[in-house]
């Protein structure tokens, strides 16, 4: 992840393929506003999300995680 | 999850679980606000600091 | 299967006290499919401790490895010439993998991140229930396939006592009275009557009575030519 600005934090969120992500597409095809500050990874299914790897996610640094399925 | 993440330290407040369906975009950009104020009370992860300085 | 449960955290940390480069050793029986000490778990701890360590200013180094079996020198053995670079090992094997560990490689302290505790029965997904203590001298034969050893709270032989109450044990109602389910069975088998002769004292030598249990097999063992 790049450094920009050490104030805006950043959340990695993990997105079901067929639920949140579809969703976060739409929000985009009608121009939502929402903070810049969400780096947005696409699983198959939440379930795919494993404990380890939000671990990870948080030793390389990231402020907050979501998981939206 | 949110209990080990307060035994390491680093705050069970920042992990969260959404449950949306995919015509629900309002609901993410929300969801989406809401999770960056949490995370911008807390503040930064504090292993960041400590990473950079290595 | 042997079942064990991770320490927490603050208590791992306590043991490994100020090293710097530790070994997370996982193994791929028991523990794996109790979810305790298996690949993932050991991942997930290596990833707490160095973030636990970071946060309270003592990095540590932490790497991990999963052995099939740790109770076996076959499945240890390759671990030998790793283990110089580490302060120390921390096992999440039952305590028998972690004493195998410490007998196999004496120069390496292997400590334990799980507590072992006990045989138990994955009743169903994310439940283990207690159903057999390693007696020595299975009575399964006398109590319709229901172990009164592990599940009654009194170990009776002559059961019930007069703590049942509505099939629960008067210890705490979340136990089944184990004498209530032996005589269910009888019942439901017609041999009441098998339940009725009084059982003399166990033999006790051949548990955990007689000091440690060894088993010798001289049929299986390999016959060293001088
Ligand atoms: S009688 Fe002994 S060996 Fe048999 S199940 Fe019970 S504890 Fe185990
Ligand atoms: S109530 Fe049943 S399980 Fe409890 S001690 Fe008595 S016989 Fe054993």
């Amino acid at each position: 992840m790049a450094e920009k600005s050490v104030s805006e934090p950043r959340i990695l969120a993990f997105c079901c393929r067929y639920c949140a992500y579809a969703a976060a597409d739409l929000a985009g095809a009608m121009r939502l506003r929402y903070a810049p500050s969400i780096r947005i990874v696409e699983v198959p299914c939440s379930g795919r999300v494993e404990v380890g790897e939000m671990l990870h996610a948080f030793e390389r640094g990231v402020d907050g995680l979501m998981v939206a399925g | 999850m949110a209990d080990l993440l307060d035994q390491i330290g680093l705050g069970g407040e920042r992990v969260r679980m959404v449950n949306l369906s995919s015509a629900m975009a309002v609901q993410f950009a929300e969801a989406v606000e809401a999770m960056t104020e949490t995370v911008r009370e807390l503040g930064p992860n504090p292993l960041r600091d400590a990473q950079h300085t290595e | 299967m042997i079942v064990g449960e991770q320490k927490p955290l603050e208590e791992i940390m306590g043991l490994l006290g100020d090293a710097r480069k530790v070994l997370i050793v996982g193994c791929g029986t028991c523990v794996t499919v109790c979810f305790a000490g298996g690949e993932k778990e050991v991942g997930i701890l290596a990833s707490a401790l160095r973030m636990k360590s970071k946060l309270e200013g003592h990095s540590m180094e932490v790497d991990e490895v999963t052995v099939q079996r740790q109770c076996e020198w076959e499945y240890i053995d390759p671990l030998q010439p790793q283990l110089k670079e580490y302060d120390v090992v921390l096992s999440l094997a039952c305590g028998i993998g972690v004493q195998a560990m410490n007998e196999r490689f004496p120069d390496a302290l292997t400590l334990p991140g799980l507590n072992t505790t006990s045989l138990s029965l994955p009743v169903e997904q994310g439940v283990w229930e207690e159903r057999c203590q390693a007696c020595g001298d299975c009575i399964l034969g006398l109590t319709f396939g229901i172990c009164p050893i592990a599940r009654c709270s009194k170990q009776l032989l002559n059961g019930p006592c007069g703590g049942s109450q509505n099939g629960v044990c008067e210890v705490d109602p979340d136990i089944p009275c184990a004498w209530q389910l032996i005589w269910e069975r009888a019942v439901a088998f017609g041999q009441v009557e098998r339940l009725l002769e009084i059982q003399p004292p166990k033999n006790w030598s051949v548990s955990r009575d007689g000091g440690p249990r060894k088993i010798v097999r001289e049929d299986l063992r390999l016959t060293h030519v001088e």
